[in-house]
């Protein structure tokens, strides 16, 4: 009897000191946390040279380029990680050391400028083939970014065309641009009645998203358009105001998995924190009304701490809950959390829809798990890959 | 006129993008990209206004302190190259398609 109190006990013990492990690990999320936190970025950055290589693109995003850094750009590691990150141009010749670096550099940045041109003309298309039917379309991200955030267009790099179109005109879109010679850049969709956005190859090769929310979470409304936007010189068209460009961009860097493409969204977060029309408040307002305001406010945290910024004007947004934690800003995604997770991206209206999705996840998603499952049995084993 | 006389302007279609003094130049309408060095850039921040290949030399020639004759050729060899690939256009389109066969 002795022994089972005793057990008992012990059991009840254990169990208290494993609540307060977890409780300590999904408390809320103060900005100092994030502090040194390059591995959120990319796993890469616990390499100290490739380190200091993301806190000079972060020191000239503070200064507007102006400030006096000096980057290595002579191993393939920095090369592969400004490329995988899309922040090629980020990087200013006159940072790079030693004339035949700056060649690299440069032999890198004429590919890379030849591709924008590209797809700036194919964005412009796209615009006025959408017009053609009545469909207004907002440039989003990169393009706009570009054009209205950065000193100079050139530093951002963009990879493809992402525009928004009002509400439920993306079937209209789809078929009308599927008639113009576009195609389906991977497959067709299922069904184009259940479309929330849809991506396409123009003839030239660019790829064109089309979307109707921010968010997959976010409501299908028309709050995108209902506010007022801002010009895009270049483009013939609007984008979307500065505050919904910060809930953008700093949205989107945090749904990115490390390791791809989070350093371009994270630059963006910070020379948009910079930009003195931002209103932390109506930015606040906007992330709600969309449903993604712990999102945001855990990608703004990480950037205050990042950019060694002030945080205290952060005090009002919440901290992720512990499913974003994990599935959202750790650097090892668990996949099964974040297939729960996606089904919170799916608005309540269309639950039902998503169910057998939700269950029977689409191809490539059985493929990642399985390659994550036999990863953790290996590990679990001790068996290596041969 | 001679082939050195024709009056050339850049395509205003075609998009630039400057990298220092380089020059990266795509046409929407052939979907091709040129990149052009310092000294071709040079010509083609000339063209901005209509030109001749002999306009072009005399003043390169000073700038690079050497003799106006013996730049002309390459100037018009990528003028040339520029025209084939519509980057420029001569404003006498019909009197330069006439020359150039020449």
């Amino acid at each position: 009897m002795s022994t089972l109190h005793q057990r008992l006990r012990h059991n009840f013990w254990a169990t208290v000191a494993l609540m307060a492990r977890i409780a300590a690990r999904y408390r809320p999320q103060r900005t100092d946390e994030f502090r040194g936190r390059w591995d959120l970025i990319d796993p890469a950055l616990s390499d100290e040279k490739l380190a200091r290589v993301a806190k000079a693109l972060v020191e000239l995003a503070m200064t507007e380029w102006t400030a006096d850094v000096v980057v290595d750009f002579d191993d393939r590691a920095t090369q592969a990680f400004l490329a995988r990150h899309r922040v090629t141009t980020s990087l200013p010749l006159r940072c790079v050391k030693g004339e035949e670096q700056r060649n690299e550099l440069r032999t890198r940045l004429h590919t890379i400028y030849g591709v924008q041109m590209r797809i700036e003309t194919t964005a412009r298309v796209v615009i006025d083939e959408l017009r053609e039917i009545g469909i207004d379309a907002r440039v989003l991200k990169g393009l706009a970014s570009a054009q209205l955030d950065y000193p100079h267009p050139e530093l951002r790099q963009t990879g493809d065309v992402d525009l928004a179109i009002p509400a439920g005109t993306v079937e209209a879109a789809y078929n009308h641009l599927k008639q113009r010679g576009y195609l389906d850049y991977a497959h067709a969709p299922a069904s184009t009645h259940l479309l929330k956005g849809v991506t396409l190859r123009a003839a030239n090769g660019i790829e064109v998203d089309l979307h109707d929310r921010l968010f997959q979470r976010s409501p299908m409304t028309s709050a995108l358009f209902d506010e007022l936007g801002q010009q895009v010189p270049n483009l013939g068209t609007q984008a979307l105001n500065v505050n919904f460009r910060l809930v953008h961009a700093a949205g989107h860097f945090i749904l990115a998995p490390p390791g791809t493409r989070r350093m371009s969204g994270f630059l963006d977060t910070v020379v948009l924190r910079n930009n003195p029309d931002v209103d932390l408040t109506l930015t606040l307002a906007i992330a709600e009304r969309l449903g993604i305001a712990r999102l945001v406010g855990s990608s703004l945290r990480l950037e205050a701490a990042l950019s060694g910024r002030n945080d205290h004007d952060l005090q009002a947004w919440p901290a992720a809950d512990w499913l974003e934690r994990r599935t959202r800003l750790q650097t090892e995604r668990n996949l099964t959390l974040d297939q729960l997770s996606r089904f919170r991206e799916v608005p309540r209206s269309r639950w039902l829809t998503y169910l057998p999705y939700w269950i029977v996840p689409e191809a490539r998603r059985r493929k990642l798990f399985k390659r994550r499952a036999l990863e953790q049995w290996r590990r679990l084993t001790g068996t290596q890959r041969r | 006129m001679t082939n050195h006389e024709q009056q050339f302007v850049c395509n205003p279609q075609v998009q630039e993008r400057w990298l220092e003094h380089d020059v990266v130049l795509y046409h929407p309408a052939t979907d091709d990209v040129t990149l052009l060095d310092h000294i071709g850039a040079r010509i083609w921040s000339a063209l901005g206004t209509s030109t001749s290949v002999t306009s072009m030399a005399t003043t390169l020639a000073q700038e690079f302190n050497t003799n106006a004759s013996a730049i002309v050729d390459d100037i018009q060899e990528l003028v040339q190259t520029l025209r084939d690939k519509q980057l420029i256009e001569s404003l006498d389109a019909s009197a330069a398609d006439d020359d150039m066969r020449a």
